[in-house]
This record gives C-alpha cells, structure tokens and sequence, in this order.
C-alpha cells in the first residue's frame, strides 16, 4: 500500500511538472500572444491541479493532516485559470494585437469589425 | 537522502520522507524544473511586446511559485503552506481580472466608455445620427425664424412710411 501511494504521488508531481514545463516550453516558443494564452492556460490549469492531488494524498498518507486548502485551491484554480485567461485575450483583442500571419481563422473578426484595427506598436 | 537536501542543508529532517526511496528524487527534480518555468515566465514579461503576454506571464510567474511552495511543503512534511497557496490563487485571479480591464478600456472601475457589442455599437451609432438629423432641424427652424423676423420687421418699416 505504502509503495502504491508513493508511485501515485510520484507520478501526480511529475506530471505536473511535465505540464508546467509544457507551458513554460509554449510561452518561450510560440509566435503569437494567442497562441501563447493558449500554452499557458491549459499548461499551468493542469500542472497545478496535478500537484495539489499530490500534496493532497501525502498528507493524508503521512499522517499531517486532511489538507483542505489544497482542494480548495485546486477547484479555484479549476475555475478561474480559464476564464482569466479569456477575459485578457479578450481585452487584448478589443485592444488590437495583432494576430499572426499564419492564422487560418479569425471568427471574432464580423463582430468587431468597426471597433477594432490592427495596431503596428501595442 | 536527496543530493539537493544535502546541497541546500535544510533545518528540519522529515523522517517520513527519508524512509521513501524515489519521492524524494522526484521532488528534487520538479523543484529544478519548476525553477525553470519560473525563469522561462519571467523571461517574458521581461520581454514580451504586449501588455497581455506580461500579464499572463505574470500569473503563471504565481503559479510556478505556488508549485514551489507545494513542493517544499512536501519536503518539510507541514501543511501550514498550503494557505499561503489558496491566497496566492486567489490574488492571482483578482489581478488577471483588474489588468483585462485596464488593458480594454484603459480604465478600472469606470467601465461606461466601452463597446463591448456589435448591438450596442449600432445603437450608438442610430443615436448619433438621430442627434445630427435633430440638428440639422434646429438650425432650420432657427433660419426660419429669422426669416420670419426679417419679414415683420420689413413690414413694419413700410407702413411706417
């Protein structure tokens, strides 16, 4: 039992850092502020919810105590990593980076076409 | 024993830890690893060209601290970290929430200036032009008036004479 926990928990901090290195991997390699939002949001959302299981089931296993607060922050990061990172994509379209030269699509583009331009310097 | 352990020569020992075989080497492993993240995140926000990249980069700056911390509570076999987790979740959110604002209207807590819709954007748009026909009536009426003035006032003269 002791050995099972110990893969399990091994495993959940690993994992978390694979996902926390994905999005520091995205963030210095992807062209694009979007595409950058994007690394960053599901990398760092996983990574810590990853780690918070793990530091959940070692307490319990060691005998601490029933950590609460992980769980705690484990749901509120669940539920506000991404819509923060919508809500600054958002602004950041509303304010006119520009998107890039690859893209293929761009759906916003019909709604906010008389309100947004594309800036040179942002 | 962990190599790192032995490097840094931590206070306490947490027997409970000592007695595992690999957990330690793995949490020495994601602690270089999530030094790194930090440092990659840190790296733009000091260079990235929009304010929206140093903000997200910011946040996820708190969010390899908060592994950090996860992480060395685990090696000291206390949980009186974690709260300092939870707050920095929190604090986090409440600053992507404040700079997405700042960043589309240049403003925080007066949000009347922005056009957030297509709908609201025309509605805008019908009351400029309502307000334009409205003075282009005005000044008519006003040249009307005068005209009508102008005309009394010509009367008058003649029958003056």
């Amino acid at each position: 039992m002791s050995l099972f926990l110990e893969i399990i928990v091994s495993l959940l901090v690993l994992a978390g850092t694979l996902f926390l290195l994905g999005g520091a991997v995205g963030i210095l390699r992807f062209p694009d502020t979007y595409c950058r939002m994007h690394a960053l949001g599901k990398g760092t959302t996983m990574g810590i919810i990853c780690f918070m299981l793990a530091a959940f089931i070692y307490f319990a296993w060691s005998g601490v105590s029933i950590c609460v607060q992980s769980l705690l922050a484990l749901l509120f990061i669940a539920i506000s990593s991404p819509v923060g990172g919508h809500m600054i994509s958002k602004a950041a379209y509303h304010y006119g980076v520009p998107l890039w030269k690859g893209s293929v699509r761009d759906d916003l583009q019909a709604d906010c076409e008389f309100i947004r331009e594309d800036k040179a310097d942002y | 024993m962990s190599w790192l352990r032995i490097l840094a020569g931590e206070a306490t020992d947490n027997a409970f830890l000592d007695k595992l075989t690999f957990l330690p080497i793995c949490l020495d492993i994601a602690m270089v690893i999530c030094a790194f993240n930090f440092l990659a995140f840190l790296f733009r926000v000091l260079r990235g060209p929009a304010v929206a990249d140093r903000a997200v980069a910011m946040d996820s700056c708190g969010t390899a601290v908060m592994a950090l911390i996860v992480i060395y509570s685990m090696r000291q076999g206390t949980d009186l970290y974690m709260s300092c987790v939870l707050v920095i979740a929190i604090l986090g959110f409440i600053g992507m929430v404040a700079l997405s604002k700042y960043i589309q209207s240049g403003n925080i807590v007066n949000n009347t200036n922005i056009i957030l819709n297509v709908t609201e954007a025309e509605d805008l748009k019908e009351e400029a032009d309502a307000a334009e026909v409205l003075h282009q009536k005005m000044e008519q009426a006003i040249q009307k008036t005068a005209e009508k003035n102008v005309r009394n006032m010509r009367k008058q003269l003649n029958r003056k004479k």
